[in-house]
């Protein structure tokens, strides 16, 4: 009788711990789910950017200004972009594997603005914010993408003051190294030209290439520009390496002081031959102030904030007389300070720079 | 007798948890030293265990060679759990520009000049030794010259050691042994673990002997 009992009592009792280890179970369970469903939702929203080129001056200057918007945010980034200009096939590669994780925004510097009409549309929608930086594409995208780019009207008319002045208004000017296929260097020829036709009569166009597929190419172009003109006073050149490569063919000719060469945007090298005066000037972009202002862009789409569909970001024309000033070490110092100031260890005559 | 099986029950349950946690202890020292110590095997003509990002590599002569001067292709192998460890590896560069090395606590890696998170390591020339941390873009960490240069299709060694937050990185000439460079130094908010491998940056460039340890 007593067993009886004890075994009543007892198995009620197992009874009730088994209900209360089923209970606290299924509430460990419930309490795991929601851990990880909560984990999950709280992972920073991302912004994708993805540069014409990563891990060059210029464009990892905009990605500075893009990592702090987006941390002071508190979102986070994926950069990536193609390891050498021209790649569209990568770009759009890139933009399309990042697409799939469902980004909080798309910050992207079209290489070739009819290659990436599709991507850009695909993204639009999919309903994800997009910023075209520092070039536009071949036609108008629409609601859901802004512009966030360099004054480039302003850029070709500094260029074309910055020449008319060196040649006191007379001479003949070559342009090389256009890209026909960006829309921001088309832009700044364009107005480089206007510029010219309108405010200096007496200095007469003679000839424009266009950048080719390889340095050769451009080269190449250039050589026969100067070739067909013997009396040629002046050179805009329409990028990085058409400047480079303009420089270089100038300097194998004994030309380079004898021929006003300017160039659109900047890097390491450009800059010191401006400091040595093998270069005449450079006409630089706020490269950080644009990722910045993308990235800003993007937040503000996503938290449904009305934004401004086209941002004009003020270009800076650098000489020999103004490179070592403040404002263009600030525009022109790789990452705009961003890892300069870290490198803690690194040795003052050190160029560390990838 | 109830007591008895409740005592049981009890020391039954402490030893499985006890042994739980012990499996778990060394479940997660196994994994952070997955695979070390880890030799390569070029001289065998075999590296299966590598993925490429980038570049154009093949093996030859007991070493492996990337043949583009990519911006930043890399060649990664290893648990992404590994931990404090040490790299070795002779390092040749093969073009008159650029730089290579190694890579240490890589996670993530991408196709990309600066695809991934963790450490680089190189040789720049004309002569110096760079550390920096990559997290899509590249952090300059430290930069020393390198006594009397370097030179392109010359073997250097390049030893790097990453316990803790404390990175330090020693490049030596590889016929005397003699130090070229080094350089060490704590990184707040280091990344902890990822596996390794090799990379270069506008330069192709060789490697061989490549060696990876566990370190305390």
């Amino acid at each position: 009788m007593l067993s009886d009992r004890l075994q009543s009592k007892y198995g009620r009792e197992i009874g009730v711990r088994d209900s209360a280890r089923r209970v606290a179970s299924i509430a460990l369970l419930v309490l795991c789910c929601w851990l990880c469903a909560n984990c999950r939702t709280h992972r920073p929203p991302l912004i994708v950017g993805v540069p014409q080129v990563t891990a060059e001056e210029m464009w990892e200057g905009m990605h500075a200004g893009l990592l702090k918007a987006v941390t002071e945010s508190h979102f986070s980034r994926y950069w990536n972009g193609p390891t050498h200009s021209d790649d569209v096939e990568r770009q759009i590669a890139i933009i399309d594997r990042q697409l799939s994780h469902s980004p909080a925004g798309l910050a992207v510097a079209p290489d070739n603005a009819s290659s990436l009409i599709s991507i850009v549309s695909k993204a639009r929608q999919e309903g994800i914010p997009v910023v075209l930086m520092e070039s536009e594409l071949a036609i108008p995208m629409g609601a859901g993408v802004a512009i966030v780019e360099t004054d480039n009207a302003l850029a070709g008319r500094m260029a074309a003051d910055e020449i008319g002045s060196s040649l006191s208004g007379r001479g003949s000017v070559a342009v090389v190294g256009v890209n026909p296929f960006v829309t921001s260097n088309l832009s700044r020829a364009d107005a480089f030209e206007r510029e010219i036709k309108s405010r200096y009569p007496a200095i007469r166009l003679v000839a424009k290439s266009f950048s080719g597929s390889s340095i050769a190419e451009t080269e190449e172009g250039i050589e026969q520009v100067l070739d067909r003109n013997p009396d040629l006073n002046a050179i805009l050149a329409c990028g990085v390496s058409s400047t480079r490569a303009a420089h270089a063919i100038l300097a194998r000719r004994n030309q380079v002081h004898e021929i006003v060469l300017v160039g659109f945007d900047q890097d390491r090298d450009l800059e010191n031959l401006v400091r040595r005066g093998e270069l005449n000037a450079i006409v630089a972009q706020d490269t950080y102030r644009i990722g910045y202002l993308s990235g800003r862009t993007l937040v503000d789409m996503r938290d449904g904030k009305s934004v401004a569909e086209r941002t004009l970001v003020a270009p800076w024309l650098f000489t020999k007389n103004n490179i070592d000033s403040p404002d263009a070490q600030r525009i022109l110092v790789t990452y705009s300070g961003w890892d300069k100031t870290l490198c803690t260890y690194c040795t003052e005559a050190s160029d560390v720079l990838q | 007798m109830h007591l008895l099986h409740r005592s049981v029950g009890r020391t039954s349950i402490v030893l499985l948890s006890v042994s739980v946690l012990a499996a778990a202890i060394g479940f997660h020292a196994c994994r952070s030293r997955g695979g070390l110590p880890y030799s390569d095997h070029f001289r065998q003509n075999q590296a299966s265990e590598w993925k490429s990002y980038g570049g154009s590599w093949h093996l030859i002569d007991g070493a492996i060679r990337n043949d583009s001067d990519d911006r930043g292709a890399k060649l990664i192998t290893g648990s992404s759990d590994l931990s404090d460890y040490q790299t070795d590896a002779d390092v040749q560069l093969t073009s008159s520009f650029g730089d290579a090395g190694i890579v240490f606590r890589v996670t993530a890696p991408e196709e990309g000049a600066n695809a991934f998170y963790g450490y680089y390591a190189g040789i720049r020339l004309p002569g110096e030794l760079i550390v920096g941390k990559v997290d899509l873009g590249f952090r300059p960490l430290a930069s020393v010259r390198l006594q009397g240069g370097a030179l392109p299709n010359v073997w250097y060694h390049l030893r790097a050691r990453a316990i803790g937050c404390y990175i330090s990185v020693e490049a030596t000439e590889l016929e005397h042994g003699r130090s070229l460079g080094q350089v060490a130094l704590p990184d707040a908010g280091c990344y902890r673990r990822g596996g390794f491998g090799l990379r270069s940056y506008e330069s192709g460039g060789l490697w061989r002997n490549v060696r990876v340890s566990a370190v305390q």
